[in-house]
């Protein structure tokens, strides 16, 4: 069971037919308690079989003892994956809390997924959940969209210039948390082979065109 | 002039434009109506291939740069540039993105997104022929949305905007809605909407005669409006139902909607196909989309009719499939009005003709649905009468047997003189069926008349419906009345005042005869 912690009542009311069609697979919760030791009751005695939390990361909760830090690491306990949705996010990316992976993705992005991440999760119980934050063509929107984030990186340093540590550890930091499916492995070890062999004497055009060499020869295999 | 649409404000912001070598930086949210675009001087856009990463695949930049290439070629802008920034080969990108075509539009160039290659870019712009913009926007491939769902939507909302500003009806709560679709730009461009006619005043004119009870079922808000402006000026009683039927399962929309044909007995029915999309495009077969199983509950059958068989049900929809109209028709339908559908646009007067062909069908339902009511009407006091006579009595199962016939020709199809006709000849048979052996029926109700004691009036009337029914056998086209010296013409409106007549004579007869027994 999936279930969704959002506090957005007027969000919950639009998506509500997904909840609606699919009632053994999502269920909207909501976060009234006040202390964790009632959270931590209300997930117990409450929630059935639970596969994935997905929670608004700017949650408003009742009381001061709970916060998005203190809910995120009971709900870690469960050895579930978890998922921020939040409006602030640009694009889904990962991060560690402890030795916890949580998921951050955009609410919009996140709820345009829901319904096709159900049916996937109906059709093939290991569903992955990069296509609840990547949508169905999970593999190529990753990629185009970390192509995009390196151009982003690149695109006011002159070309001209030469490649510099800054640089390479952005980029680094950009590739470490993508590129997880088994899929990927491979341009994920070929960018990173690019990312350590770049020298200072590299300019930073070359390096665009060595970076981009290895994106394109993935897609034509 | 050189603009840079930037991704947002963090990455590039509206101040750099002197570091980016362009005269403005514009964020695409704040662009508004293109008013930025609309200079006479010579235009490079540069536009990045991807705006929103978290969908990077939509490549909204390039819809965006559409977009603006449609606006200038519909305000006749041809010396323009549009240098597309992208993040990948260019060889990458056309495999990648649904249009590739778009580098063969005139005046359409590919760059990666870096300040050193917008700032050496220097290609001029030239004028462009209009003719070839147009027709190279064909090109492009644009079409309507992939998935049945945002297809069928966008057919209706393209449709009530057509049809709306032909009325002269105010659009701006759908092109809101329509503005954000890139295929209704398209649309507009090639000139299926820019130069639309508007309705004549002889239109308005009919419109202004109708009069009766018009009720519409249809889950979109739109429709609502639209009738609601197009009834305005009328004396046409409208009313609708369905903007809350997403919410509801199939069994409680039919519910509501028996429940409003029996408070407003509407004349005419207009009902949508698809009433619940969520239920509608994930059912298999046909008999469980939504407005069917509401079709089947209004109109029924010969046997067992529905809440609405007297009403003329209009189905309303946007489907091109014929063994769905042949289905329709079969369930009870009265008649069609189709929605405009883009894909089957066959030249400008398409509107023109759908709300020509919509009046007419108007008009000729308007004008036989109270026969029809009248009808249903007739046959329910009818079956009280019989109901007190015997069960095995020949004459209860002679009265059945007509209305079953009669609900048959009715069903389904137009009440013109042809099937008025074989009603009459059909509701007659009840008095003939009265008599014994071979008399004839004249003597006969002459007897009846004084054992039941038949009033005179209602004699007199007897006469005349004797007279029509003489006149309909022997295939006349006029008739002479008793109180009238001068032949009538028998048409559809003096037919259907005396079939009421019959009807109601008959119920006389059925009255005392069923308290005499």
């Amino acid at each position: 069971m999936i279930y969704i912690f959002d506090d957005r009542f007027e969000r919950r009311e639009a998506y509500s037919y997904i909840v609606k069609k699919y009632p053994k697979y999502i269920s909207f919760e909501t976060i009234d308690q006040t202390t964790i030791g009632e959270f931590e009751s209300f997930i117990a005695e409450r929630l059935i079989t639970p596969t994935l939390f997905l929670l608004h990361a700017s949650y408003r909760f009742v009381g001061e003892e709970l916060n998005n830090t203190r809910v995120t690491e009971t709900l870690c306990s469960w050895g579930i994956p978890i998922v921020h949705f939040s409006g602030q996010y640009n694009q889904p990316s990962i991060r560690t809390l402890g030795k916890n992976k949580i998921y951050e993705v955009n609410s919009i992005t996140m709820y345009s997924n829901l319904e096709l991440f159900v049916k996937h999760i109906i059709n093939d119980s290991k569903s992955t959940i990069e296509i609840l934050l990547w949508g169905s063509d999970y593999i190529v929107n990753q990629i185009v969209a970390t192509q995009s984030e390196i151009v982003r990186v690149l695109c006011k340093t002159k070309l001209s210039s030469n490649v510099d540590d800054h640089i390479i550890d952005t980029l680094k930091a950009i590739i470490i948390n993508r590129f997880r499916n088994e899929e990927l492995q491979s341009l994920r070890k070929n960018i990173g082979r690019v990312l350590d062999m770049a020298t200072p004497s590299m300019s930073i055009g070359q390096f665009i065109q060595e970076i981009q060499k290895e994106f394109s020869s993935y897609n034509i295999n | 002039m050189r603009i840079l649409f930037s991704p947002n404000d963090n990455l590039i912001s509206e101040v750099d434009y002197a570091y980016w070598n362009v005269d403005e930086v514009v964020i695409p949210t704040k662009l508004g109506n293109y008013t930025l675009i609309q200079t006479s001087e010579d235009l490079t856009l540069f536009v990045p291939t991807i705006i929103n990463q978290s969908m990077a695949l939509n490549y909204d930049g390039v819809e965006l740069a559409i977009r603006l290439y449609l606006f200038c070629v519909r305000n006749n802008k041809t010396n323009i540039r549009i240098v597309l920034l992208g993040i990948e080969s260019k060889q990458s990108f056309l495999m990648r993105y649904k249009h590739p075509n778009i580098m063969k539009c005139p005046g359409v160039d590919y760059i990666l997104f870096h300040r050193d290659l917008i700032i050496a870019y220097n290609k001029p712009t030239k004028q462009i022929d209009l003719d070839f913009l147009r027709h190279s926007l064909d090109l492009l491939g644009l079409k309507l949305p992939d998935s049945y769902r945002s297809n069928h939507s966008f057919v209706n909302e393209w449709c009530f905007y057509k049809w709306s500003e032909f009325m002269g009806f105010d659009v701006s709560s759908v092109l809101g809605v329509l503005q954000g679709n890139v295929y209704f730009d398209y649309l507009r461009t090639i000139g299926y909407g820019t130069k639309l006619s508007k309705v004549s005043q002889d239109k308005l004119d009919v419109i202004k005669k109708m009069r009766g009870r018009v009720l519409l079922i249809d889950d979109n808000p739109f429709w609502h409006e639209f009738f609601n402006n197009f009834f305005n000026n009328s004396e046409v009683q409208f009313d609708s139902l369905g903007c809350d039927f997403k919410n509801l399962k199939v069994e409680e929309i039919v519910q509501k909607c028996k429940a409003a044909i029996s408070d407003f007995d509407p004349d005419i029915v207009l009902l949508d196909f698809r009433l619940n999309e969520d239920n509608d495009f994930d059912v298999k077969k046909r008999k469980d989309i939504s407005g069917v199983k509401v079709l089947k509950a209004l109109k029924g059958d010969s046997e067992n009719i529905g809440c609405a068989f007297g009403s003329r049900v209009l189905m309303f929809t946007a489907t091109g499939k014929i063994d769905h109209v042949i289905a329709l028709q079969h369930f009870g339908a009265d008649g069609f009005i189709f929605k405009e559908n883009p894909q089957k646009y066959v030249g400008k007067a398409s509107t023109k003709e759908s709300i020509g062909k919509m009046l007419i069908i108007f008009e000729e339902m308007l004008s036989c649905a109270p026969i029809a009511k009248s009808i249903v009407k007739s046959f329910n006091n009818w079956d009280n009468c019989i109901q007190t006579l015997k069960k095995n009595y020949e004459f209860a199962l002679r009265v059945s047997h007509v209305e079953k016939v009669v609900r048959t020709l009715m069903h389904g199809n137009f009440l013109n003189m042809p099937i008025l006709k074989l009603i009459y000849l059909e509701c007659f048979s009840i008095l003939e069926s009265l008599k014994d052996g071979k008399e004839d029926i004249y003597p006969f109700i002459d007897r009846l008349a004084s054992k039941i004691g038949l009033d005179s009036n209602r004699y007199r009337l007897w006469q005349d419906i004797n007279y029509m029914r003489d006149a309909l056998a022997h295939g006349d086209d006029t008739i002479k009345f008793t109180f009238n010296r001068n032949k009538t013409v028998i048409n559809e409106s003096i037919l259907s005042e005396w079939l009421i007549n019959l009807c109601d004579f008959i119920f006389g007869i059925l009255d005392l005869y069923c308290k005499q027994n």
